[in-house]
């Protein structure tokens, strides 16, 4: 899966190839707006991740080639303004999804995982880790031949971690996945803690492998 | 007070004050005149009768002079008691034809015939006299009423025709806004003082969009600045999460500084929020029911309502509408709210009512008693038992408030130790 990374500021686009290689991504970066055009012209993407203020251009106007070349691209604008002004302008113009920064790479994962399943698997919308099924029209979960009675937040912080395989998701990170802005509200990640609790719980009744592991204080690892 | 009606009550003041001075002293010079002048005229006809009556040759003859002239009556004197001075005095006398008393004035003067004293009275009606007084008197006053009145009406109009350019550029004026590029335009006048005013309006405008314009650049700019290196600094934090064979204090460092980098991208949100709300950023405004809005975020935040068990009770019975920015609104209680939810305690009480005096009460128990409420809404006085706020909430709250031109309270009942906040729209 190729994902295109149009972000001027280095180090930021050097972290999130980092993140997504490990993942089997093919990462390809564009610095400048005029790079960035080229390589849209030029190649297919699974995924664009946008950055709407270039040096030399703005985001937008890339988004608009995007659609004008008829092309399946995801795009996923990720902007430093948090304006909803913006976000509306970039969702209107045709992007998938907006996100503002800073934000989580394990967020963005989940994000851009989200997209391109979305744009492949037209209608059939599956995540399968062995015998695990995770049915994302329908909302279900199951373990081979039996279905797993998750929450719907229990749902979702499978789904984030499952995204994010292998890798450590921080608390915070899952919960402004579960909560948003709200996460803030929260006096401590106590209440992740007893998700994850009640997810381990119902997986092991099913028959299911332990397959999400603690990591010290940090946050929680998806291990297959 | 306009300053129209500033400018005409003045001259109205003076016109007035000059009548009631002018009348009684005209008057008073006027009868002063008029009796000098008769007092001469009396004279000099005393001077004739006595040379007149010099000339008679006998008292038979003085008597017909005196029954020829009507106005004069003679009277003999005692020459040994009475001893006359010439004197005026002042008779009324009734007429039969006018049917009024009409007003003389009797000159009396001693003359002496044939060695025998006697003393004409000399009667002058003083009928004209008065009539003159009084004709030149109204003709005066009418004359002060139409100067008055039509002075009055002048400046009236005068002025309100001058000033018209003023109120035109002032009703302008009102209108502007400085997040709107629309050009101003303001009338023409050939009044060389309203010119300049225009003009320094213009200047001034024109100023006020190139700084609120600076302003929102600068924020825009912090914006993008601050969340930059932030979102790296995340990050790489993230990465260096998932290094291999991380020991736990490792773990620890990597989480205390995502924590720090957490609180500092909220710190930045918050500011930049502060600043746009400061900038007035959000402008548009619909009819919305504050209820419906209030109603929406209680949704949102159920979940931890549940998690630290509070007791909610929201009683929203009548719809409040307003004409106001939604996103403001949202903000508003959303941070109203989720302070009271903030510094609750585990099963705390929260209670939402609205009143038909368009009032909002939030309250909520907490660890804390009174907080003193002068500081409450300043920025960064926030509860040291709470460590997870960064004291910009209730800050964000106030500016909204003062923007939006609501009342926000607050005060602590010692009874029920709940802590309000009352939002008065």
């Amino acid at each position: 899966m190729k994902v295109l990374i149009v972000e001027d500021e280095k180090e930021l686009s050097k972290s999130i190839v980092n993140y997504l290689k490990q993942e089997q991504f093919v990462c390809e970066t564009a610095e400048c707006y005029a790079e960035a055009q080229d390589k849209i012209i030029c190649y297919d993407y699974d995924c664009v991740l946008l950055d709407i203020s270039l040096p030399d251009g703005n985001g937008f106007n890339l988004l608009e080639l995007l659609k004008s070349q008829k092309k399946n691209d995801g795009v996923i604008i990720i902007s430093a303004k948090n304006s909803i002004d913006d976000k509306i302008k970039g969702l209107t113009l045709g992007a998938d999804d907006y996100l503002s920064k800073p934000f989580h790479l394990a967020e963005l994962s989940a994000r851009i995982k989200a997209i391109i399943r979305r744009k492949s698997f037209e209608g059939n919308n599956q995540v399968v880790i062995g015998q695990l099924v995770i049915d994302l029209n329908q909302k279900t979960a199951s373990w081979g031949q039996d279905l797993l009675e998750f929450t719907r937040k229990e749902l979702e912080l499978l789904l984030f971690l499952l995204s994010n395989k292998e890798k450590v998701v921080s608390k915070k990170a899952i919960a402004e996945h579960l909560s948003g802005d709200n996460a803030d509200l929260f006096p401590n990640f106590d209440f992740i803690y007893a998700h994850i609790k009640n997810l381990k719980k119902k997986m092991a009744e099913a028959g299911c492998p332990d397959y999400i592991q603690s990591v010290y204080g940090l946050g929680y690892k998806f291990v297959y | 007070m306009q300053l129209l009606s500033k400018t005409v009550r003045s001259y109205l003041i003076y016109c007035v004050v000059i009548i009631i001075c002018s009348i009684p002293t005209l008057y008073f010079l006027l009868y002063n005149f008029i009796r000098h002048e008769s007092e001469e005229a009396l004279h000099i006809r005393k001077e004739h009768i006595i040379k007149s009556t010099a000339k008679l040759h006998s008292i038979r003859e003085l008597q017909q002079y005196i029954q020829f002239h009507e106005d004069l009556t003679i009277t003999p004197l005692d020459s040994s008691i009475e001893k006359t001075d010439e004197k005026t005095s002042k008779i009324f006398e009734y007429d039969s034809i006018s049917q009024e008393n009409i007003p003389f004035a009797i000159f009396s003067f001693p003359l002496e015939f044939e060695h025998k004293k006697y003393r004409i009275d000399l009667r002058e009606s003083l009928i004209e006299r008065e009539e003159l007084m009084e004709l030149i008197l109204s003709i005066q006053i009418s004359v002060l009423m139409l100067l008055l009145a039509g002075l009055f009406f002048i400046n009236k109009n005068l002025a309100s025709k001058i000033w018209t350019p003023f109120y035109q550029i002032l009703e302008k004026v009102k209108e502007i806004e400085v997040n709107r590029d629309a050009e101003l335009n303001l009338p023409k006048t050939n009044i060389r003082e309203f010119e300049d005013l225009k003009q320094a309006i213009l200047y001034l405008a024109k100023k006020n969009r190139r700084v609120y314009q600076v302003q929102k650049e600068f924020t825009e700019n912090a914006a993008h600045e601050m969340q930059t290196p932030l979102a790296i600094f995340q990050s790489k934090l993230e990465l260096l999460m998932q290094s291999m064979n991380l020991n736990e204090e490792q773990a620890n460092l990597i989480e205390s500084l995502l924590n720090v980098s957490q609180r500092l991208s909220r710190l930045n949100r918050s500011l930049l929020l502060l600043a746009k709300i400061e900038n007035e950023q959000f402008i548009e405004k619909e009819e919305i029911d504050v209820c419906e809005v209030i109603q929406a975020l209680i949704g949102q935040f159920s979940e931890q309502f549940r998690y630290q068990k509070i007791k909610s009770d929201i009683h929203l019975p009548n719809p409040i509408y307003l004409k106001a920015n939604t996103t403001l609104l949202e903000i508003l209680f959303s941070n109203l709210i989720s302070n009271a939810i903030k510094y609750n305690l585990e099963q705390g009480i929260f209670l939402l009512n609205s009143n038909s005096r368009n009032e909002i009460i939030i309250s909520n128990s907490g660890r804390l008693s009174a907080v003193h409420s002068a500081d409450m809404f300043e920025r960064f006085t926030k509860n040291a038992s709470a460590q997870e706020g960064i004291g910009l909430g209730l800050a964000i709250v106030k500016k909204i408030c003062d923007t939006c031109h609501y009342q926000i309270d607050y005060h602590f009942d010692d009874d029920l130790r709940l802590h309000h906040f009352k939002v008065k729209f």
